[in-house]
């Protein structure tokens, strides 16, 4: 979950006072971080861009306008962008599926995960779902963003995110029990 | 029909504000009780521990603004603990400067640079590509796309094998064939500063630097006898087996040197450090593509060129007499062509090209690089030309034995741009598959042309696939494969329904059965942008040696006694030729092509047992009869092409050309027979399509021209540029078109 920094501090970071800077950094860059780390498939990669998230946030904190947007959604924005950057630099998307992962509605879906899920595990399944359901599933379950700002951030309507929550979930469901019947 | 994902949303907010996994569950009614695994995947997610950067101490009594700051652990690897510069920022300091401050403090890692620098990722792998741990561990394992190699470690490819190395800023390295090639250095330094020391110990490299920023960046090739420095450019490195290296440019420029020799190189011209590591002077470059027509000792003519293969020349394979092939050379300051690679040429793009400064120009001819080309009003150049200036020259040779300059460009001294991403259209989703996934034959001869097709099988015509590139891997029988090619192996574009075909063309080494019992290919997509990693679908190519059975029973020769006869086509071809070649019906694996004797041997249906005909395959047979459809000529129009040797591929892009030039097919396949290469044909089609409109003007543009117009063509923007006034030719043709008016 991403604690989200008070006006006064963003507004004092604004103006560059080093200390509301300090404290917007230490408050959201482990959320920053995670998101990072589960939407990309490389780890330095994520410790790379976590750093550039925050060169990028101070030369931009001037055009930053709160009425228009929180300022997480903002800040995610800015991650989001950064990994999209990543992905054109590097041009081996091959293995990260665009169009949406749609799963056969008769699968098994009562069938519960043991216990093995950890954050490797499961940023290996999120990597192999769509861009779309990825962002969806990491900006609202790891986080914590409501889901209204997913919308904002990733442009599209809020019914639209709900569709892709629920097949993400479906997608990555899927991945998992395949993984764990590979594990087997 | 319940509204899944509006109750989904409903239980997971009542998660998130605190309601019990459990109770949540319970209020599920029972047509929306698939959910329940998706919210208890939805808590676990959530509850999980997620990696969590580690806070370095804060030493007591700092102010915040004195903090050491944190920095993320690795969840999976050893955590490690950094230590980070105090923040010291100055209120009075511009946002720039501040951003460089922060950005020392919180990146952590400022004085090691990122770590995406220190590995580069493996891409475009075709056929088989190795990395071992060093060079001299010798731990090679089969490497695959995506796989990143660091500082220390060594990648091979192998026979009919390519790789490409992409560093974190964007430039590239790409290994031709038995290439052997160490990282001996790999890092880099904020704002995009690489430092690339590569050590090659074999084969051939071409390298696409970008220009280096900052003065810490480095890109260097080490070979044997010498060292490559550059700052920005393209060009290529071959290893010599006795030690020589060769150095060439494409764009920019590169410093080569060995101790304290030391030549600059640009664009068009190359070098050579013998095996004593003498330096030579720099020379420009010439490339032949064509038929070699004669060796006499170390003298072969090439498309008419003679030129000089000494014993540091490479020459892959046997190259023989009426072989196409391609030459890679020097022109020597005495005027001597030297050849430093020679390598088969399966299109037969009989192109000539060379190097050099311009002499002279005059009306009737040039002289570059003291060579003398003649020029006609078809030669194409450019204006901005002048004596001195460095220039690439592609001509032909004439039955006199005198070069025609076909065209004269400048070459290029820009350094090369990164490449541009080409941006995915979302509302895109092609699906393309193989029209058949496994071709089996089994052989003794050591040619093959094998025709494959791909469709894009998407529903929605909005589904086009867009830049669609071949690869391929070599599942076995790697050390007997001498090159394989496919042609083509990349398309623009391919809409919805839309079929293509290719050829893959197979070379393996003499006697290959005796080495091994099975060669087997698989292709596939390796890239396409809208739906990248969903086109999963491959051809499988498995050829079984049957060359170690009794010698005394010859291979049968299917295409010599047809079983069975069709009647002539009902609709007969418009050349009017005989219907000679029998077409027997037998169904078998439908797109194989062989350039030898082989024998098919059907995989999925074995039902056939006669002898089968590699002419035709199903009756009909379904790629012969969409390009019937597709050209509105007979099916038997097709397959008799088909048949008489031509694959699925050429025979499309022959009608095709026809249709966009109005020049007669017929016209077009005699062309080809008349040993002309695709590029070459094009260019003569083109042309003759010009000279077919003495009379008609080009229509004035509604608009200002934006030199990609199509006037004087049929304006489907599909000839590439060959026909009419074009963009293509516009370019080129800024000249007034020298010598005849």
């Amino acid at each position: 979950m991403l604690n989200a920094p008070d006006d006064e501090i963003i507004a004092r970071a604004r103006k560059g006072d080093r200390t509301a800077i300090t404290a917007i950094y230490e408050q959201t860059y482990p959320a920053i971080y995670r998101y990072l780390y589960y939407r990309l498939d490389c780890q330095e990669a994520a410790e790379d861009l976590s750093s550039e998230v925050y060169v990028r946030m101070i030369s931009s904190l001037d055009t930053f306008c709160p009425q228009e947007v929180p300022f997480p959604a903002w800040l995610f924005q800015i991650a989001r962008n950064l990994t999209i950057d990543y992905y054109r630099r590097m041009q081996h998307r091959n293995h990260l599926p665009l169009e949406e992962n749609v799963i056969n509605v008769t699968q098994d879906l009562t069938r519960s995960l043991d216990g093995r899920l950890n954050s490797v595990v499961l940023r290996q399944a999120l990597n192999r779902i769509s861009e779309n359901q990825r962002d969806v599933l990491v900006l609202r379950f790891i986080a914590g963003m409501p889901i209204g700002e997913v919308a904002q951030m990733i442009r599209k309507s809020e019914d639209a995110v709900k569709g892709l929550q629920r097949r993400g979930l479906l997608a990555l469901r899927s991945l998992l029990i395949e993984q764990e019947n590979h594990h087997a | 029909m319940p509204d899944l994902d509006n109750i989904l949303e409903e239980k997971l907010q009542a998660l998130e504000n605190g309601a019990p996994i459990e109770q949540v569950l319970a209020s599920l009614t029972d047509d929306a009780g698939e959910l329940a695994p998706l919210l208890e995947l939805a808590a676990t997610m959530r509850a999980m521990p997620h990696p969590e950067p580690v806070m370095a101490g804060v030493p007591a009594g700092e102010s915040q603004a004195h903090t050491a700051v944190r920095t993320p652990a690795r969840p999976a690897a050893p955590q490690r603990r950094y230590t980070f510069p105090r923040l010291q920022l100055r209120l009075a300091g511009s946002i720039a400067m501040l951003a460089a401050v922060v950005m020392m403090v919180i990146g952590g890692l400022w004085l090691q640079g990122p770590l995406t620098a220190r590995a580069a990722t493996l891409t475009n792998i075709n056929g088989r590509v190795e990395i071992a741990s060093s060079a001299a561990a010798g731990d090679w394992r089969a490497a695959s796309n995506g796989d990143r190699v660091r500082e220390g470690q060594a990648i091979r490819t192998l026979g009919a094998s390519t790789a490409t190395l992409v560093y974190y800023e964007g430039s590239r390295t790409t290994l031709a064939p038995n290439t052997l090639v160490a990282l001996d250095e790999l890092s880099g330094k904020w704002g995009e500063q690489l430092q690339v020391r590569l050590d090659q110990r074999d084969g051939r490299s071409s390298h696409k630097v970008i220009p280096l920023r900052g003065d810490q960046s480095f890109f260097e090739v080490l070979t044997p006898t010498g060292q490559a420095i550059v700052h920005g450019t393209t060009f290529n490195v071959v290893t010599g087996p006795n030690g020589a290296s060769r150095f060439s440019v494409d764009t920019g420029k590169v410093q080569v040197r060995n101790g304290s020799s030391e030549v600059m190189i640009t664009a068009g011209q190359a070098t050579e450090i013998d095996p004593n590591g003498e330096v030579d002077d720099p020379s420009y470059r010439f490339l032949l593509k064509g038929e070699l027509t004669s060796v006499d000792g170390s003298a072969w003519t090439v498309a008419g060129v003679t030129f000089t293969v000494t014993g540091e020349t490479v020459i892959e394979g046997a190259p023989g007499l009426n072989q196409n092939v391609a030459v890679e050379g020097r022109l020597l300051p005495d005027g001597q062509r030297v050849a430093d690679h020679i390598a088969p040429l399966v299109e037969q793009e009989l192109v000539a090209s060379f190097t050099g400064p311009v002499d002279s120009i005059g009306e009737t001819h040039w002289v570059i690089g003291g060579v003398t080309v003649l020029v006609d009003e078809n030669t194409v150049f450019s204006d901005s030309l002048a004596a001195g200036d460095p220039a690439e020259v592609t001509f032909t040779v004439l039955e006199d034995g005198s070069w025609l300059a076909l065209e004269i460009q400048p070459l290029t001294r820009e350094e090369p741009e990164p490449e541009e991403t080409p941006t995915p259209d979302p509302n895109a989703h092609p699906g393309l598959s193989f029209e058949s996934d496994q071709v089996a034959l089994t052989a003794c001869s050591d040619e093959f042309t094998v025709s494959g097709s791909l469709t894009n099988t998407a529903p929605e015509s909005d589904d086009v696939a867009a830049n669609v590139k071949l690869g391929y891997s070599i599942l076995s029988g790697a050390e007997v494969i001498d090159s394989l090619i496919l042609t083509p192996d990349q398309w623009e574009k391919i809409e919805m329904g839309q079929q293509v075909f290719f050829d893959i063309h197979l070379r393996l080494l003499p006697d290959w059965g005796q080495t091994v019992d099975q060669v087997v290919v698989e292709v596939f997509v390796a890239e396409e942008t809208n739906s990248p990693g969903e086109h999963t679908g491959k051809l499988t190519l498995i050829i079984t040696s049957t060359c170690q059975e009794p010698t005394g029973e010859p291979t049968e020769e299917p295409t010599e006694e047809p079983t069975e006869t069709l009647e002539p086509s009902a609709t007969p071809s418009p050349t009017g030729e005989v219907t000679e070649t029998p077409e027997p019906t037998e169904e078998m694996t439908p797109t194989v092509e062989p350039t030898e004797t082989v024998t098919p041997e059907p995989t999925e249906e074995p039902e056939e047992t006669e002898e089968p005909d590699y002419c035709v395959g199903a009756d009909p047979h379904p790629v012969g009869a969409r390009l019937a459809e597709k050209y509105g000529v007979s099916y038997d129009e097709i397959m008799k092409r088909f048949c008489s040797g031509y694959g699925f591929g050429e025979i499309d892009h022959a009608y095709s050309l026809s249709l966009e030039s109005g020049v007669p097919v017929e016209e077009i396949f005699a062309l080809r027979e008349s040993g002309l290469g695709w590029g070459q044909i094009k260019k003569l089609v083109a042309r003759q399509a010009e000279e077919a409109r003495p009379g008609e003007e080009t229509p004035e543009p509604e608009n200002d021209s934006n030199g990609k117009g199509n006037s004087g063509n049929n304006g489907n923007g599909k000839n590439n540029g060959n026909n009419g006034s074009n963009g293509k030719n516009n370019k080129g043709n800024k000249g007034k078109g020298k010598g005849k008016p």
